[in-house]
């Protein structure tokens, strides 16, 4: 019989600290704004745009990068301009000429009488072009340096090269628009708990004593082998109720939880069609509401412990093109009446900051307290952590695009930080609103924490610019990327300290039982 | 502790049931830590005897890290100890150049025959403890949420305290309410944790809203068109704000504070004007032909209705539960020692407000509203309530500044009560109601529909209601048109009819209380329109 030692209970309630939302800027926004809802406009405005936004950024680069080139290269501003021979560096946007890529004119074409391929892992081959593109035509880009590129369709980027004289250009070397400018990063992020006497009373607990989020995406509930137990464990870790002392002041560190999106799982339609009936008696309702019943309750348990970030993703029921928009409060019952819950749109910049108060016990039985105390410490208000948050299409979508054992994911989350731009393939074969005016996808600014959910494994990285490279931003940047996994086949829950972008993993698993899931 | 003893032993031997250490917290109170304890002191006495547990632990702590020789093919030691959870995630997640390894708190719940082999995997346990205990070995991981319904129920009906005491670590920012709009300047209250604009100065916050509110007000009765929107709009709000307040208390009484702001009582104030002459005047082209219920009607006058300021005092009033109104009055201390200054400044901005308000002119609300195109009442799809309406319709009206009291009082009792205010007729209906108008100032008239509904037992329910739909310009002209000639009641006729109109769901509603419908006749009315009543009612004349 296994001896355990009982577990202290904590004299005083341990508390979490408050972090405050701060609005990001219009542009930052994903939400489809009235004047933006029209699926009139044709999808060239965003190229347009998209090339006119990031344009100027990859002049200034490549006028720094190549000004000082054996060959004095000079800028062409039209690619169909570039004279043969004569080396120059030219601005436009990547597209990929790949056979295997889902083509609409083919699908038109198709013998419907023959079942249609299933979708393809990659779009890549080796028969693969990259052409660069802008308002006049389009060039044939070619050379090792190309190739040996992580590219896709919709990057803007500055070639150096000669054309040939079969009329492509043979590229030297390649310019993109770098990380964007980062106004947060030399911000200090206050620590919160410094010395905490509890810790000292259980001494293996983990030193985590700053402020942290929470992330994690496809939870998948409703699922035939949902992650239940883990879904459970996950919860009460959330709340700080299971495991010993130094599991709850770890989680006491957690502000916030992000749901990066497949909440919900796919719904199997392969039975559907034997309920269909005349629903004239009102007896028989087809549709079960079992799962958002489910993950209301579920979310109404960590509601009432921290603020929850959810966004849709693509098993959500929500439009499948990209941004997709807040799925609406009201589906979910418990947590919709809680301020601390907020539905978000698919892409999402969430800034935060901290909001200092000191930790007392009374808060929660005054909750206008706590507004009135954290409006006192004003001053201290001073550090914004941006995260940029999506559920995974563009970064899925954009994997298709590449040979994966040289590339990996992170090294394509990575480059579009330094391309500027969430989605490059967004209009291309990621689905997405026909924005007329605007990319909303260029990065106007660096994220802090750049959060990926939805994908296979975990992985994360911080990217570095020191800044000397470019001199028109000066300042250093990184960013943390974090690619979140499924929840429901790996059981992992991320955590982000805010303060020093260090990442901790919390795994939770079942053994000697079976548990749905990837996990036994 | 006996009574836990007794507890734990129903619920394993009698009921078969799993017990968590959460499920007996709420079941007793206790805080989390402490049914650990509990559970585990259970789970060791009741070892010896004939009938036993089964505990299922939480082991907590690192893994050893797992050797690993190549980035993407698992190792032979991994492959062979595949059933161990972490090992998959840690193979495949990591491994590829660049990106960092990161420390792993890895949670693992494992029965108790497993505990040992468990635990030699942890290069370091920070806790273990029993999660739950069963009749049974637990196989399937998905039973330990069964138990989470009676938690989500304790919590539920708890008080959000309550289950702080029970361990759960609340965040400041947690609260019932709405999400707070991003924008202060558009947002109904000073709510400082959540959304705000930017980092600038804080303090400005917790007034800004108040502040702006009060020059929404006092710009109010100048675009009067516009303002009426946002009236609309707040009032919508404030209904479901109604609504919200009650869900809430069911699910925590404590927490039900948020929602209520002043503005509410503000805005709710405005909608008794509905009888006014001078709304016909002012009402707005910009809504619709909405049908209103009675249903609507009923919770309105619940409402009590007062003056501006006045109606924040006394603001639940109504309700039907004592304990609500103790309750509201409880938060309205709580608000006031709170927030005085916010509240100071939004009074005098109500009053400020008001005051302007009270002194327009009655032209110029009339211009405001007459400048404004009329779009046709049919093209407008009925998306506002019909609340929308009369708000809108009452807003410009000139409140004389020394009685509006009194005049808020008639108001209501025309209301709820049905005093002929305006042109007592002797001869009138006893039961009558305040008569509404539609958005082109048209009153609108009765009609009786039925739908159709499935009962709880799956019968069908066919259920005649009355709803009210407003008139067409066009037909309400013919109606005048045909009313002038008889020489009865000019077109500024006054909503009174009552249920004479009930049956005349015919585009031709009588113009006139049935009690005339002798003089009716005189005037020349056809007599072989005349119902069967008529036809009885002939000889006695």
């Amino acid at each position: 019989m296994a001896v355990i030692d009982p577990i202290p209970t904590p004299s005083v309630p341990l508390t979490r600290p408050s972090t405050t939302v701060v609005t990001p800027p219009d542009s930052a926004s994903f939400l489809i704004g009235s004047n933006d809802k029209s699926y009139r406009h044709q999808y060239s405005n965003i190229y347009f745009v998209r090339l006119r936004a990031l344009r100027q950024h990859v002049e200034q680069q490549a006028q720094r990068k190549w000004s000082g080139v054996a060959g004095n290269p000079v800028f062409v501003p039209r690619v169909l301009d570039v004279e043969k021979g004569k080396l120059c560096f030219v601005i436009g946007t990547v597209y990929m000429e790949m056979p295997l890529k889902p083509n609409v004119l083919e699908d038109i074409a198709r013998d419907r009488s023959i079942p249609a391929p299933p979708p393809r892992e990659k779009y890549y081959s080796d028969s693969d072009s990259v052409t660069l593109e802008d308002e006049s035509g389009r060039i044939c880009l070619v050379g090792s340096r190309v190739t040996s590129t992580c590219l896709v369709t919709g990057v803007i980027l500055g070639a150096l090269g000669i054309e040939t004289h079969t009329g492509d250009f043979e590229v030297v070397d390649l310019c993109y628009p770098g990380m964007a400018p980062q106004p947060t990063a030399g911000l200090e992020w206050p620590s919160w708990k410094v010395s905490d006497e509890i810790m000292d009373v259980d001494g293996t607990a983990p030193q985590v004593s700053d402020e942290c989020i929470a992330l994690v995406s496809g939870l998948e509930i409703g699922s035939l082998d949902a992650a239940d137990g883990q879904l459970q464990l996950l919860a009460e870790y959330l709340t700080g109720e299971a495991g010993g002392l130094g599991e709850q002041s770890q989680s006491s560190c957690i502000s916030r939880l992000i749901i990066a999106g497949n909440s919900f799982a796919p719904i199997d339609t392969s039975k559907g069609e034997s309920e269909r009936r005349s629903r004239k008696y009102g007896q028989e309702v087809p549709f079960s509401p079992h799962p958002t019943q489910a993950l209301s309750a579920y979310l109404t348990d960590i509601c009432r412990s921290l603020s929850v970030h959810l966004l849709p993703g693509p098993l959500d029921p929500a439009a499948t093109i990209l941004p997709q928009q807040p799925i609406p409060r009201a589906m979910f019952g418990g947590p919709s009446h809680y301020a601390n819950f907020s539905s978000e749109s698919n892409p999402t910049y969430i800034n935060v900051s901290p909001s200092r108060e000191p930790p007392s016990t009374s808060r929660t039985s005054q909750p206008g307290a706590s507004s009135s105390k954290a409006n006192g410490h004003v001053e201290k208000v001073d550090a914004v952590r941006s995260i940029l948050v999506h559920s995974g299409q563009p970064l899925d979508d954009m994997f298709k695009y590449v040979p994966t054992p040289p590339i990996t994911r992170m090294a394509l989350a990575e480059a579009t930080l330094r391309w500027r731009h969430i989605a490059p393939t967004a209009p291309d074969t990621l689905w997405c609103h026909p924005y007329f005016a605007k990319d909303p996808f260029v990065i106007p600014e660096t994220p802090d924490i750049y959060v990926v959910g939805n994908q296979p494994a975990f992985a994360t990285k911080l990217v570095s610019d020191d800044g000397s490279a470019d001199g028109e931003e000066g300042s250093p940047k990184r960013c943390r990327i974090v690619l979140v996994p499924n929840f429901r086949q790996s059981g992992v829950l991320v955590l982000v300290n805010m303060r020093t972008l260090d990442v901790r993993r919390v795994q939770f698993a079942m053994q000697g039982m079976s548990a749905g899931g990837g996990e036994t | 502790m006996p009574a836990i003893d007794d507890f734990l032993t129903k619920q394993i031997y009698i009921d078969k049931n799993l017990v968590t250490f959460r499920s007996l917290s709420r079941q007793f109170g206790l805080h989390v830590n402490a049914a650990k304890n509990e559970l585990a002191r259970f789970h060791s006495s009741s070892v010896t005897t004939e009938t036993r547990s089964f505990a299922t632990y939480l082991v907590s702590g690192e893994l050893f890290s797992q050797p690993r020789t190549s980035p993407n093919g698992a190792t032979q030691s991994t492959e062979e100890s595949m059933d161990v959870d972490a090992d998959l995630a840690d193979t495949v997640g990591e491994g590829e150049e660049g990106e960092e390894e990161v420390p792993t708190t890895t949670m693992t719940l494992v029965g108790e025959k497993d505990l040992e082999g468990a635990k030699s995997k942890y290069a370091r346990i920070y806790s273990v403890h029993v999660y739950c205990l069963s009749p049974s070995p637990l196989t399937d991981a998905g039973l330990i949420c069964d138990p989470s319904a009676v938690v989500y129920k304790a919590d539920a009906v708890d008080a959000p305290n309550s289950s702080i005491a029970l361990g759960r670590i609340v965040g400041p920012d947690v609260r019932i309410g709405k999400v707070p709009p991003p924008v202060a300047s558009s947002s109904k209250a000073p709510e400082p944790i959540s959304r705000k604009p930017t980092l600038k100065a804080k303090t400005e916050d917790t007034k800004s809203p108040d502040q702006d509110k009060g020059k929404g007000n006092t710009i109010k009765p100048k675009a009067s068109g516009k303002l009426d929107w946002s009236k609309a709009k707040k009032s919508s709000e404030a209904v479901k704000k109604e609504k919200d307040v009650k869900v809430k208390k069911e699910e925590s009484p404590v927490r039900l504070v948020k929602a209520e702001t002043p503005l509410k009582s503000e805005s709710e104030s405005p909608q008794d004007g509905s009888k006014r002459g001078v709304k016909r005047k002012a009402a707005l082209p910009t809504a619709s032909d909405t049908e209103e219920k009675p249903k609507v009607k009923e919770e309105k006058s619940k409402v009590t209705p007062a003056h501006d300021l006045k109606l924040r005092k006394n603001r639940i009033l109504s309700d039907d539960e004592d304990e609500d109104y103790a309750h509201q009055l409880k938060l309205k201390a709580k608000r006031k020692s709170k927030v005085p200054a916010a509240i100071d400044a939004f009074e005098s901005d109500a009053e400020r407000s008001l005051r302007a308000m009270m002194d327009m002119d009655d032209d110029d609300v009339e211009l405001a509203s007459k400048s404004r195109p009329r779009p046709n009442p049919k093209l407008i799809p009925t998306v506002p309530s019909d609340e929308d309406i009369e708000m809108a319709a009452s807003e410009p009206e000139p409140v004389p500044p020394s009685e509006p009291e009194r005049d808020d009082e008639d108001m209501e009792m025309g209301l709820e009560e049905d005093i002929p205010k305006p042109k007592p007729q002797p001869k009138k209906k006893a039961a009558k109601k305040a008569w509404p108008v539609g958005r082109n100032g048209l009153k609108k008239k009765r009609i009786v529909r039925s739908r159709v509904t499935t009962d709880a037992k799956g019968y069908m329910v066919t259920e005649n209601y009355s709803e009210y739909e407003s008139v067409d310009e066009e037909e309400a002209a013919a109606e005048e048109a045909k009313k002038v000639p008889k020489g009865k009641k000019a077109s500024a006729t006054k909503p009174k009819k009552g249920d004479a109109e009930e049956r005349a769901s015919a585009p031709k509603p009588k113009p006139v209380a049935r009690s005339d419908s002798v003089k009716k006749r005189a005037g020349g009315r056809p007599s072989a329109q005349g119902s069967l009543k008529d036809f009885f009612g002939k000889p006695k004349s």
